[in-house]
């Protein structure tokens, strides 16, 4: 898939959302996201696991899902916790949620891409989890995904930090195109 | 029958599968009651975990993927507490999504006697887990006779297990 796949993919999400076709969040991808994400999937095998979180729809597009399978599984209202085990994907909608699972992976002789926001990327859990795959040489590589925001709270200034800054991952940044989580309408209160 | 000498028993049992693998604190080092409970058990099928109980309880869920059978071992219950998110929001979820991890996680209740290790190493949260999860099953072992039923019970098991090791007589 090239950048106007995927952004007509997310498009598409987001019209029947608003049309109120799907009854469950959606976490929508940035288009600043699809240049990154190509050139990082280009390193991705097919037979890796890929380890996402709950903005994951380009992920398993990029891993091969095909389109329509994800389009499926996003208009039952599952957007934030996409799994293909046949395809070696899946996600979690818990903050650093994937991370020991990636790990364990990687133990059993799996080769593992583990993607985390830039808050998770501050977590004691990150940080376990890079310390364990350094010590056991774990053939697992970390995706930071950094639009300076958890959900709503700008990361750095949570932690009055200046920089983000972790060893040996991956690490790019884009600016989130929508928000994260808004409700329709006839939604709001709840 | 002896509760701890059927635990070892038990503990041999899961070591003759090929793919079982025990995980946790005090597996290959002695000086703890987890180490003298695997007795027999061969060395290469031990990981000495670091304490980082979420993480043990995760990378033992990724593992299972790969084939593998972890036993994941926690000396008190009340370390499970930090292992909360692996436990109740991913292996106990990951089925409802077409995952079958499978692994036995194995808890002992701390006892009173003859010394009371107090509040924070002696709680039974058998009852709380069993309301929490939907697809481990919980089993709590009261009686010598009971544990090897359970155990082989554990290994017959298509999903996961907890097995809580809380002997009646201390």
């Amino acid at each position: 898939m090239n950048a106007e796949d995927l952004i007509e993919f997310e498009t598409e999400v987001a019209a029947a959302f608003e049309a109120g076709h799907i009854d469950g969040p959606v976490h929508l991808n940035s288009a600043t996201q699809a240049k990154p994400l190509i050139e990082i999937f280009k390193d991705i095998k097919r037979e890796d696991y890929v380890c996402s979180t709950w903005r994951s729809h380009w992920h398993a597009l990029l891993h091969g899902v095909p389109r329509d399978q994800v389009m499926v599984e996003i208009l039952a209202g599952c957007s934030m916790m996409l799994h293909f085990p046949e395809y070696r994907f899946m996600s979690s909608a818990i903050v650093g949620g994937m991370l020991p699972i990636a790990c364990g992976l990687a133990a059993g002789g799996e080769r593992v891409w583990c993607f985390v926001g830039d808050m998770c990327a501050t977590t004691g859990a990150f940080a376990d989890a890079c310390r364990l795959a350094a010590a056991r040489s774990l053939n697992i590589k970390f995706v930071i995904e950094d639009n300076g925001l958890s959900t709503n709270t700008p990361t750095k200034l949570a932690w009055g930090q200046k920089e983000l800054q972790v060893a040996n991952t991956h690490h790019y940044v884009y600016t989130r195109q929508c928000p994260h989580y808004q409700p329709l309408p006839n939604q709001r209160g709840f | 029958m002896d509760f701890n000498a059927e635990v070892n028993k038990a503990m041999r049992l899961l070591a003759q599968q090929e793919n079982a693998v025990f995980i946790g604190q005090s597996v290959r080092y002695d000086g703890a009651a987890i180490y003298y409970s695997l007795d027999g058990v061969p060395t290469e099928k031990r990981d000495e975990f670091p304490v980082a109980e979420n993480l043990q309880l995760g990378y033992c869920v990724g593992l299972s993927l790969t084939g593998k059978l972890p036993i994941c071992i926690y000396p008190r219950m009340d370390f499970m507490l930090l292992a909360m998110d692996a436990l109740v929001n991913h292996l106990d979820k990951l089925p409802m999504f077409g995952w079958d991890p499978k692994i036995i996680i194995r808890a002992r209740v701390g006892q009173k006697k003859p010394l009371d290790a107090g509040p924070q190493h002696t709680q039974n949260y058998t009852h709380a887990f069993r309301q929490m999860l939907t697809t481990v099953d919980v089993f709590e072992l009261r009686r010598a006779d009971d544990v090897l039923p359970a155990y082989e019970l554990a290994l017959r098991n298509k999903s996961s297990t907890i097995i809580v090791e809380n002997p009646a007589n201390g």
